[in-house]
């Protein structure tokens, strides 16, 4: 049986057919091995994220420091003739544009690389190779998939609801592009332009906006006037009104806990190594040590910081299921079961219309890490101890760059801190570990069903959720004390 | 009663989420293992010799004269009906045309066993695609392999071909 003989040196005359040729020695797997398949993730993840990095800090760089110093440096000397007011007026402008630029620049290019990211790592957890065909390692598949979309024709099915059917996309995908705005300025670390950004209340404003896209899901369902999608659009509402509760709940413990609303204070009260993020109890861990009789210490201390490390992981725990729910993953991604509905909401929507939806999934996804990685993994701060941090920041505060290249441009960077740099590329990697771990879960379970969703959310999440706050806000009192 | 058995099940919890955590260190060692996927349109994949596609008509490796007898045990054998042999109307044992309409072909391989000459074999081809269904019907000239490809499958399976016989 093992003979691998080949006939295709046999040059056959009468037919020009490739016969008998398909016994090719083995492939050499070396090319293919896992360790490679990894490495060749880590690269395209760098890669990416470095892109990303530098289209969104280059869109707000542009905005928030080269255009006032155009206007009020260049400009006046440019054109003497015209009042100097009107230079001003127009930096000032052009610098609170910078947020809004960045917003605009860095949702599309992530979503290219969030797909991607998903497409790859998920191949990697289930023995397969993934995108491979465009460009190197696949590393342009999602920009040529948003290119097709884009020349796609734009279906309306019959008798629907053309208005309804038109604003589903657009209103689905306007509220997450407007939440990005209080994460950039945890991001940018409350700098220049992005300072306006930085709502007192960006949690509740958050989670007020996001939860506005369930609406525009049902009227999607709604306008298709498809049996599928309707069902899909009622269970995303029945899904996200259940869900929120649970997650509102938690985050109103994660308030208890670092006492505001503001996701740059909360970023802030968790400066300082890992131990004292919110998901280890914001520093009281050390005093677990009570628990045992050789620390000398009082045991009842030690007992209940336990039971409140144990309610700050649970939290975490919490807050990652009912945001997987809110932004309708698997496994609770029941409003687009591909067995059961043939897409859900979005089956009767094409090119532009689908890609939207698309972004807007994945942009949520993101936002919805973000939050995690603010509210319980230290947000833009890295794990380091408060005075490394402050060491690196006062380094890079007094950085001076000279371009000897433009020379016109001299100065543009004086006085410009570059601590936004650390902050934002620590978010950055914190909320896509985040992500790959929605990735990693989404490769373990399966989807729920409906009666079970409701059940688990209903009958134990909320539940459970309650008697957390309250035993939060008793123990807190105790632990702050 | 109710209020106590759902809190009864609170106590799952833990186990649940171990079981998990469990499944989910299960995908992680996945990573570790090496993709099995084939790359198909650029690497042919390994079929065994005896695998069972494309037919074609063997001639005899020595003499080079066409195996073929028009015994129409083929044709009359296909559950298809998708051979058909036409012999030489004055010569005894040859075969003039001979049809097989590859659309109609399941790759069964009883024309293959019940050919008393080896004729008619089973390739491993497999990549037949055509832009119309009648390129599928491939006529004698077409079916034939040369002498050195009928070589080379009389020495994969060890053994010569029968000598040539009158016709039954």
């Amino acid at each position: 049986m093992n003979s691998s003989y080949n006939v295709k040196a046999m040059n056959s005359k009468a037919v020009d057919l490739n016969l008998l040729s398909t016994f090719h020695p083995r492939e050499t797997f070396a090319q293919r091995s896992a360790l490679v398949q990894a490495f060749k993730f880590f690269i395209l993840a760098v890669v990416w994220l470095s892109i990303i990095f530098v289209v969104a800090a280059g869109a707000g760089l542009t905005f928030a420091w080269k255009a006032p110093f155009v206007f009020n440096e260049l400009m006046p000397t440019w054109f003497p003739a015209i009042d100097k007011q009107i230079f001003k007026n127009l930096a000032d402008i052009h610098a609170y544009l910078a947020p809004t630029v960045v917003v605009a620049t860095i949702i599309p290019v992530n979503a290219l690389f969030m797909v991607l990211c998903e497409r790859k790592f998920l191949s990697l957890l289930t023995v397969r190779i993934g995108p491979d065909a465009v460009g190197p390692n696949g590393g342009l598949q999602t920009l040529a998939d948003a290119l097709k979309l884009l020349f796609k024709e734009d279906t309306v099915p019959k008798n629907s609801d053309p208005i309804l059917f038109f604003l589903a996309p657009a209103l689905f995908f306007a509220p997450s592009m407007v939440v990005f705005l209080p994460l950039l300025a945890v991001a940018a670390n409350r700098l220049g332009g992005f300072i306006y950004a930085d709502l007192d209340i960006s949690l509740i404003f958050i989670l007020g906006f996001l939860s506005l896209g369930t609406m525009s899901l049902v009227m999607a369902g709604w306008a298709s006037n498809n049996k599928y999608s309707l069902m899909g659009g009622l269970r995303a509402a029945s899904q996200a009104i259940s869900y929120e509760i649970p997650l509102v709940l938690a985050i109103i413990s994660v308030i208890m806990l670092s006492g505001s609303v503001n996701l740059f204070e909360i970023s802030e009260a968790q400066a300082g190594g890992i131990l004292n993020w919110n998901l280890f109890g914001n520093g009281e861990l050390p005093r677990i040590l009570n628990l045992f009789a050789s620390t000398n210490g009082n045991f009842f201390d030690g007992f209940v910081t336990l039971v409140y490390i144990t309610l700050c992981v649970s939290l975490f725990l919490i807050f990652i299921t009912a945001s997987t729910a809110e932004v309708n993953r698997i496994p609770f991604d029941i409003p687009e079961a591909e067995s059961e509905l043939v897409s859900g909401f979005n089956t009767e929507f094409s090119g532009m219309k689908f890609a939207l939806f698309f972004l807007a999934e994945y942009t949520n996804l993101f936002i919805a890490s973000a939050i995690a990685s603010i509210l319980f993994l230290g947000g833009s701060h890295l794990p380091i101890s408060i005075e490394a941090e402050q060491a690196l920041y006062s380094a890079l505060t007094n950085l001076n760059i000279s371009l000897p290249v433009i020379g016109t441009f001299n100065g543009m960077f004086e006085g410009l801190n570059f601590v936004w740099v650390i902050t934002s590329v620590t978010l950055l990697v914190k909320i896509y570990l985040m992500f790959l771990i929605a990735i990693w879960v989404r490769a373990t379970l399966p989807r729920l069903r409906q009666d079970q969703l409701m059940e688990f959310g209903w009958k134990y999440l909320i539940p459970l959720t309650l008697a957390i706050l309250f035993l939060m806000a008793i123990i807190l009192e105790y632990i702050k004390s | 009663m109710n209020f106590i058995s759902t809190l009864k099940s609170f106590t799952k919890f833990p186990l649940g989420i171990y079981n998990i955590l469990l499944g989910m260190f299960t995908v992680v060692k996945h990573t570790t293992r090496d993709p099995i996927t084939s790359d198909y349109p650029n690497k042919m994949p390994e079929l065994y010799p005896r695998s069972r596609h494309r037919l074609a008509l063997n001639v005899d490796p020595i003499t080079g004269e066409h195996l073929c007898i028009a015994c129409k045990q083929c044709e009359r054998v296909c559950p298809d009906a998708c051979i058909s042999v036409i012999p030489h109307t004055e010569v005894k044992a040859k075969s003039t045309q001979f049809y097989i309409d590859h659309g109609l072909c399941m790759f069964c391989g009883l024309c293959t066993e019940v050919c008393p000459t080896d004729c008619i074999i089973n390739t491993v081809d497999f990549e037949m695609s055509t832009e119309s269904r009648e390129d599928l019907i491939y006529d004698i000239k077409k079916l034939t392999l040369t002498q050195e490809q009928s070589r080379e499958y009389f020495k994969m399976k060890g053994y010569t071909p029968k000598p040539k016989k009158a016709a039954a």
